[in-house]
């Protein structure tokens, strides 16, 4: 078997309240290849937390531990934050739901872009780098939009402009929370396509986050299901259908679809005991 | 129950004005659940916020319950026509008990026996008596959403406008929510107008639906239709098809729209 | 399991905390519970809470903690040092200046409470009325904003009590006359918000009047900034009204004003400090405690930083 990207082992992620101690992530492990790993749960499940915990972007009252993080060489686990500065937006890459907020209001989106170039680059090589990043996300006029400030750009845009931003340095292992959450139906395909490519051409490791089963069952290659900090199930993605954990069946039922009317939906009867 | 021609709503004024809703015309039965689908810049949920009362700024002809809507609206209208909104967490009053926020529409239109209407209302959307004094930051979304259903039903409406009940809620509480609405319908004989960008939402709950697209209607079509694949316009197609889940082809063909309208 | 253990604690305590409330009352009354709980976990605050307290207690019980009458003369025993028969001394008339500031606490909180009663509502009513309606209501409340806002505090207070008169009460009036224009701006800042929420949507939709809505829905919600700022600017408020005591247009003498008393010590401030220096001390103490209280409040009635 071909190495793992991502290697993480009994990762577990808890927040401190003033009240109480919140385990949000409970000592799950997983791997991530060449692949597009999907991680899917309702509000609350820790999926979330657990991207932002490979990272070492837990907030500040939330605790990290793991019995080891291995991506590639390094062990993200007892990694300083010297040594994260080396791996974060670099050699793993970060994606959120809303590019609002992470791209600088007052700065040209091309600019942006260029400052993740390497040094040293002259003007025009930078200009022309950043043109040839807008064309790989499939921006049809990459000198126009070069020159637009980020208000100036829609959703979709917006967020193909962060995917941009983040192959600059090329990385080995996108993160990936909710990024097509906050866009059309219609936009969210072409996303989804640019994600998908990068995947299969650039030999990318994809760690998709998502709410959405219907999504994550037909864009990624394996999914885990995750509840209450626990993966519960894990399985190929195009096998989904026939999950065996009563969590992901119930979920699964209780989704309206189209042509299969039915008076009532299935409600999700939650077991204590799957949350042990 | 309502009959909309040519309704038109413009936002700002002069040079800057945006046009959120184009003439707009469509007829909702009573009785009947009526979709609303869209992209989010739409203009679906102008219309129904122009419908509530919300916004005065429109023009054109709009007809409920057989009497014609002025842009000012009397009290009594607002007996007859409630609206549900999509954030759970915005739409109740941080300061009121779930009990306040039942008992200003008693209030304000002066009925009578308000514990007895609280205490229906509140067991009609599945919530016991012991939720009546909790504030809205000591309930979960879908209990919110409850609530917030329950202080439309509490003045005994004739036809509910429903704005993305669930969007902001988890697929699970998504169906409760959805049942419960069912459930109502079932009880009461309302006429729903939802709104939502989500088709399998709206082919579960209603009988017919519009597909709009920047501030018009595309294409008006039954849940029937729709399942068939009955539809004539090409934007309802590439709605119905993105809602099915993720196609490489789809992705790859619709790249060059999206730079058009950029 | 919490919940089944809290709802069997009995009495007060079982009350306060249970998961479910059963009345209206008790669902207030378990805000108040959980505020106190917030603001007493803050040090800082309690310090400043509990100054604001033995004030109050000061200034009710001031024949009783006082050891002379307030305007008793005694030219013989002018000017005297802190000793044990005079704490801080006695001023240029032999006046026991212990029981002058004690006295002159009355005074102090009078002013502050008066102020603050006048000033928080005209500037809460101008600004959410302001805010909620827009357009012309917008302008013309703002523009008359404006123009008080215009002036420094201090400059317009003086004016004020130029025109009306020295005094007590007219010091009051023009303090308050520069204390509510930023409290209506504030709360017409709060409005803008509130304003636009579904809440104020949703209570629209069911055919609320405009100035219920003004009154039940958005003014709870620009309250509780309204208190923190008028408590932060109790400070500012002792200080002006001890400022027109200074300059002689506030109380007047022989009243145990705290400014007053600091401006006549000034002439003595180099053979007999203690003079300046006990009224002095209790405005900035006085001062400096409300500050604390405002802060723990802010805490607890807005806690936007969780």
């Amino acid at each position: 078997m071909i190495k793992p990207l991502l290697e993480v082992e009994d990762l577990s992620v808890t927040f401190k309240t003033p009240h109480r101690m919140v385990k949000a992530v409970r000592d799950i492990s997983f791997t991530v290849g060449k692949e597009k790993v999907g991680i899917v749960g309702e509000s609350g499940s820790g999926k979330s937390a657990t991207g932002r915990a490979i990272l070492k972007l837990t907030p500040g009252n939330g605790i990290v531990s793991a019995k080891r993080m291995q991506f590639e060489e390094v062990d993200l686990a007892d990694a300083t934050e010297e040594d994260m500065l080396a791996v974060r937006g670099k050699r793993i890459g970060m994606i959120l739901q809303d590019p609002k907020f992470s791209l600088d209001p007052v700065m040209r989106v091309g600019d942006q872009i260029a400052e993740a170039l390497p040094p040293g680059l002259s003007k025009a090589e930078a200009r022309e780098r950043v043109l040839e990043m807008l064309e790989s996300v499939r921006i049809r006029n990459p000198q126009r939009v070069y020159s637009l400030y980020p208000h100036e750009c829609s959703g979709g845009m917006g967020q193909r402009i962060m995917i941009a931003m983040m192959l600059v340095p090329e990385p080995k292992l996108l993160i990936a929370d909710e990024p097509t959450s906050a866009l059309d139906v219609t936009v969210r395909m072409q996303v989804l396509a640019i994600l998908d490519d990068l995947v299969s051409r650039r030999g990318l490791g994809l760690m998709f986050i998502s709410h959405d089963l219907n999504l994550v069952a037909t864009f990624c290659d394996r999914v885990l299901i995750m509840y209450a900090g626990r993966i519960v199930e894990e399985c190929k993605a195009s096998k989904l259908r026939q999950a065996t954990h009563p969590y992901t069946q119930g979920l699964l039922a209780s989704l309206p679809r189209i042509g299969e009317r039915q008076k009532k939906l299935a409600t999700l009867v939650r077991d204590p005991a799957w949350a042990l | 129950m309502i009959e909309v021609e040519n309704l038109t709503v413009r936002f700002g004024k002069g040079k800057a004005a945006v046009t959120a809703v184009d003439g707009v015309s469509f007829k909702v039965n009573t009785g009947e659940a009526f979709g609303l689908v869209g992209e989010s810049g739409c203009g679906k949920t102008t219309i129904l916020r122009a419908l509530a009362g919300l916004n005065e700024d429109w023009s054109g002809l709009v007809r409920i319950d057989g009497k014609q809507l002025m842009p000012h609206r009397e009290r009594a209208f607002y007996k007859l026509v409630q609206i549900v909104f999509q954030d759970p967490y915005g739409s109740l009053h941080p300061r009121f008990t779930v009990n306040g926020t039942l008992m200003e529409p008693i209030k304000i239109h002066g009925l009578d026996r308000a514990d007895e209407r609280i205490d229906r209302v509140l067991r009609q959307v599945g919530l016991g008596p012991s939720f009546r004094f909790r504030y809205p930051h000591q309930l979960s979304g879908g209990q919110r959403q409850r609530v917030a259903i329950a202080r439309a039903l509490i003045l005994e409406p004739k036809l509910m406008l429903l704005d993305e009940p669930t969007s902001a809620l988890d697929v699970s509480v998504q169906a409760e929510i959805l049942n419960l609405l069912t459930d109502i319908r079932d009880s009461t004989g309302l006429t729903f107008l939802l709104v939502s960008h989500d088709l399998a939402v709206v082919s579960h709950m209603c009988d017919r639906l519009a597909v709009m697209n920047q501030g018009q209607i595309y294409e008006e079509l039954t849940v029937e239709d729709l399942v068939q694949r009955r539809y004539k316009n090409d934007y309802t197609r590439q709605l119905f098809e993105a809602s099915l889940g993720y196609d490489r082809r789809l992705g790859a063909g619709g790249a060059a729209l999206e730079d058009a309208s950029a | 399991m919490t919940t089944a253990v809290e709802s069997e604690k009995g009495g007060l305590a079982g009350y306060l905390t249970a998961e479910v409330s059963r009345s209206p009352t008790q669902a207030s009354l378990q805000r108040l519970y959980f505020g106190c709980r917030r603001f007493a976990q803050n040090p800082l605050a309690m310090i400043g809470f509990t100054i604001l307290m033995v004030l109050l207690l000061i200034a009710i019980f001031a024949p009783w903690i006082a050891p002379y009458p307030m305007n008793e003369q005694n030219l013989q025993t002018r000017l005297l040092p802190p000793s044990g028969d005079h704490f801080f001394g006695t001023d240029e008339l032999g006046r026991d200046i212990f029981s002058r500031v004690v006295y002159g606490s009355r005074i102090t909180l009078q002013i502050t409470t008066l102020v603050a009663v006048i000033a928080a509502p005209i500037g809460l009513i101008m600004g959410t009325t302001s805010g909620y309606f827009g357009g012309w209501t917008d302008t013309i409340l703002m523009r008359i904003t404006d123009i008080f806002l215009s002036f420094p505090p201090l400059i317009l207070a003086l004016g004020f009590v130029a025109a009306l008169g020295p005094g007590i009460r007219n010091a009051v009036i023009a303090i308050a006359l520069t204390v509510w224009p930023p409290i209506a701006r504030l709360a017409r800042a709060e409005t803008l918000t509130v304003r636009s929420s579904d809440y104020i949507a949703a209570i629209r939709a069911q055919g609320a009047p405009a100035w219920r809505i003004v009154v039940k829905h958005v003014m709870p919600m620009c309250l509780s900034s309204v208190i923190i700022r008028i408590t932060l600017n109790m400070a500012g408020i002792i200080l002006t009204a001890a400022a027109l005591g200074f300059l002689g247009l506030g109380a007047q003498p022989p009243m145990p004003e705290w400014g007053a008393m600091l401006s006549t010590g000034r002439q003595y401030l180099l053979g007999s400090w203690f003079l300046a220096a006990s009224p002095g001390l209790a405005i900035l103490v006085v001062s400096l405690a409300f500050n604390l209280f405002g802060d723990g409040l802010r805490d607890v009635l807005d806690p936007r930083d969780e």
